[in-house]
């Protein structure tokens, strides 16, 4: 009993000493494999270094990065001659304004992080087109670049061309004014409860009956959310006086009224949470968007 | 006799085997990080060393289309030059592209090249031609071409050394392209024959020009040969991909004869032709098979514009008709409807603004030698805007032609579950048009 007792302690402190020494690894610590070195830039990687990831914050994806894309939809990288004009005219119409009127810690601080620019349409089952998709307040991811020099340069006195124009810009003021939204509530009961009848089929409405409900878009009616960032996307993307105009289409009294309700709300939230005058923000934009076309 | 207890002991034997050090017997000399990292440099360098850089035909979905060729220069700074003939006139277009460790080594293009293309989507097509923008290096063969397959869905092609030449050429395959496609002035009755001296098959080819594929139909008995025949172009012939059989012969080349206005491929004693007809091959009896009473005919510019069965003659006038259309009207249906046994209308639906409106005039109608043919009543138009009338004229002639129209029932469905039928005019056999059926009550 005895020998018994004494192989099974002799064992156990073999184990021991074996357990603390077998696994033991005399590997130095190496270097890491992960590649930090910088890549080799283009002309183009450093004007967006110099004037966009710097000062603001922001950087912006140009090529095409699986990872960054819905795989399911078939899309194309932008053209390489539409990204410098395309962000030319971001810097200018987009981040100088804001600058200007609220300064660049604002922009640095809240605009997102990430743009990835994609040249193709992005077409969803039901045939309408998505202009722009936010994540998380951090990335944009915008369409349809490969066509922003043909729509938009050849006339800069064209109407149309404006229109197309703001429509990138109109993408780019919603998903920014979706991330302040998100940021510092704004009233929404009080907001709500002027238009409630928002819908999921929104798609159905066109832009008059839209209009007539007290929508400034039919993709207003799908929910608060959507219907405060478009009649800001569209107040910011358009003149005063065409705005003024604008608000003016609704055939009826109610829903010219709830547009102006709306809006009175959206003005004094940027107001009172962002120290932002909306007014202001709309003339600088405007006298931007101008000097743009003029260049 | 004394019992050992030897598992204890055991137990430390394998205890002391289980980590024993086999660093010694590694298979590979570097982590696999870094043997990525210089099989990517290796790719890169063997891309760029191609002075004339590389060629290749891409297909990029077996099933559904034909294929387009490019030419492409790498250079060593991830720059790239790449011309192909999936647009009209190409030029060279310049972009940039990466080697990635991902699925194996993958060539992405990351910028908008002529390869891209095919992943352009539109409100039609919003799969693009099933293109993709990342390929898969599969394997570098003995003789240096490079094998790839799409990311995407698989399908294979071979980058090959390209000569000074091949960038010329491909500006010359939109000549052979346009040979095949036609004129909107050729005979929508276009026939594919293939035979030896003694026998031959005859099928009726319609070809759609987005995705690159011919459907073929035998002729005889109007069954569908094959509907996924890919065609591919060179400065001076069109490749079909799979080949056409023919008592286990294949021809895959049909080059173009100018002096006959044909595309001809031989090979042994097998000949293929491609040629136009103004008659069917066969008139068939679809519309002794139709039942034509209140049965109404409707050709939507929505969604029947883009099939192949919408003849660029019968496009050319529709757009006609719109350019004479004033006030901003424009012409977006065309009903031709059987109201009666021998009585109906034709009725053309345009739309000013947000409002809609039509234009019709009665018809009595017979069938001639297969052939329907429609005749005006005589009661003249429901409107009396001269400026609609005068613009929807040429259309009108035709419906109206002492020859008729050619019926034909499709197997095709086009969005809607309707039954579709061509109208071919016997007047202009260049015009068709696809219409969907659908029983009336009045």
């Amino acid at each position: 009993m005895k020998n018994k007792t004494a192989i099974y302690k002799i064992t156990l402190i073999m184990l021991s000493l074996f357990l603390w020494s077998a696994c033991g690894n005399d590997d130095e610590i190496k270097e890491s494999r992960i590649d930090t070195s910088t890549p080799e830039l283009t002309a183009m990687d450093v004007w967006i270094r110099e004037n966009l990831t710097t000062p603001y914050n922001i950087s912006i994806n140009y090529t095409f990065d699986d990872n960054e894309l819905d795989n399911s939809r078939y899309l194309t990288p932008p053209k390489l001659r539409e990204v410098e004009p395309f962000l030319d005219a971001f810097l200018e119409v987009m981040i100088r304004p804001f600058e200007e009127e609220v300064g660049t810690d604002f922009v640095k601080e809240y605009f997102p992080k990430l743009f990835v620019l994609v040249g193709s349409y992005n077409y969803n089952s039901d045939g309408s087109r998505r202009l722009g998709v936010a994540e998380g307040g951090k990335k944009v991811v915008l369409y349809e670049l490969n066509y922003f020099t043909e729509r938009t340069s050849e006339a800069s006195t064209s109407e149309l061309a404006r229109e197309r124009f703001a429509r990138y810009f109109h993408t780019i003021e919603h998903e920014f004014g979706h991330i302040l939204q998100q940021t510092k509530a704004y009233d929404a009961e009080k907001f709500g409860s002027i238009t409630p009848q928002y819908r999921s089929t929104w798609n159905n409405l066109d832009e008059q009956e839209a209009l007539n409900l007290g929508y400034i878009t039919p993709y207003s009616a799908k929910n608060m959310d959507e219907d405060f960032v478009e009649i800001l996307a569209m107040m910011l993307t358009n003149t005063a006086e065409d705005f003024e105009a604008i608000l003016n289409l609704p055939e009826n009294d109610e829903a010219r009224e709830a547009l102006r309700a709306k809006l009175e709300i959206i003005v004094d939230y940027y107001r009172e949470s962002w120290n932002i005058d909306l007014y202001e923000l709309q003339e600088i934009i405007a006298k931007k968007r101008q000097a743009y076309f003029e260049k | 006799m004394k019992k050992y207890n030897f598992y204890p002991l055991l137990f430390l034997l394998l205890i002391l085997c289980s980590c024993s050090n086999d660093d010694d017997t590694e298979i590979f000399d570097l982590p696999a990080d870094e043997r990525m990292n210089t099989l990517l440099l290796e790719y890169r360098n063997t891309l760029a060393a191609s002075q004339d850089g590389w060629k290749t035909t891409f297909y990029p979905d077996t099933t559904y289309t034909g294929g387009w060729s490019f030419v492409m220069k790498f250079d060593e700074h991830y720059g790239v030059e790449m011309i192909g003939d999936v647009v009209k006139n190409p030029e060279v277009e310049e972009g940039t592209y990466a080697l990635l460790g991902s699925q194996g080594p993958v060539l992405s293009f990351k910028s908008y090249l002529p390869i891209t293309e095919l992943s352009n989507p539109s409100a039609s097509h919003p799969q693009a031609r099933y293109g993709s923008n990342e390929f898969v290096i599969v394997e570098e063969r003995d003789n240096g071409d490079l094998v790839m397959k799409s990311k995407r869905n698989d399908s294979r092609f071979v980058l090959k050394k390209a000569g000074e030449e091949d960038w010329k050429n491909i500006g010359l395959h939109s000549e052979t392209e346009n040979n095949f496609i036609g004129s909107p002035l050729n005979s929508v009755y276009r026939f594919f024959t293939i035979g030896n001296q003694t026998d031959s098959i005859v099928y009726e080819m319609v070809y759609d020009e987005y995705f690159r594929q011919m459907t073929l139909t035998n002729a005889d008995d109007a069954v569908v040969q094959s509907k996924d025949k890919g065609v591919a172009f060179t400065k001076d012939s069109v490749y079909v991909e799979p080949p056409i059989m023919y008592d286990g012969v294949a021809i895959a080349a049909l080059f173009y004869d100018k002096d006959q206005s044909l595309f001809i491929g031989r090979n042994g004693d097998v000949t293929a032709k491609l040629y136009y007809s103004p008659v069917p091959y066969n008139l068939g009896n679809d519309i002794a098979d139709i039942n034509l009473t209140k049965n109404m005919f409707s050709y939507r510019d929505d969604t029947l514009e883009d099939t192949p069965y919408t003849s660029p003659g019968f496009v050319h006038l529709y757009d006609e008709v719109n350019d004479l259309m004033l006030g901003g009207r424009i012409l977006w249906r065309i009903e031709v409807h059987f109201m009666t046994e021998t009585e109906g209308r034709v009725r053309y639906r345009y739309s000013s603004g947000d409002t809609n409106y039509s234009a019709y005039h009665y018809f009595r109608y017979q069938a001639e030698d297969n052939r329907m043919v429609l005749t005006e009543t005589g009661d003249g138009w429901s409107t009396t805007n001269q400026g609609v009338i005068n613009a929807l004229s040429n259309l009108d002639d035709i419906f109206f032609s002492s020859k008729g129209f050619y019926i034909k029932k499709l197997s095709e469905r086009y969005t809607y579950t309707n039954v579709v039928y061509t109208f071919t005019s016997a007047e202009d056999p260049s015009v068709r048009f696809p219409t969907y059926s659908a029983l009336t009550t009045f």
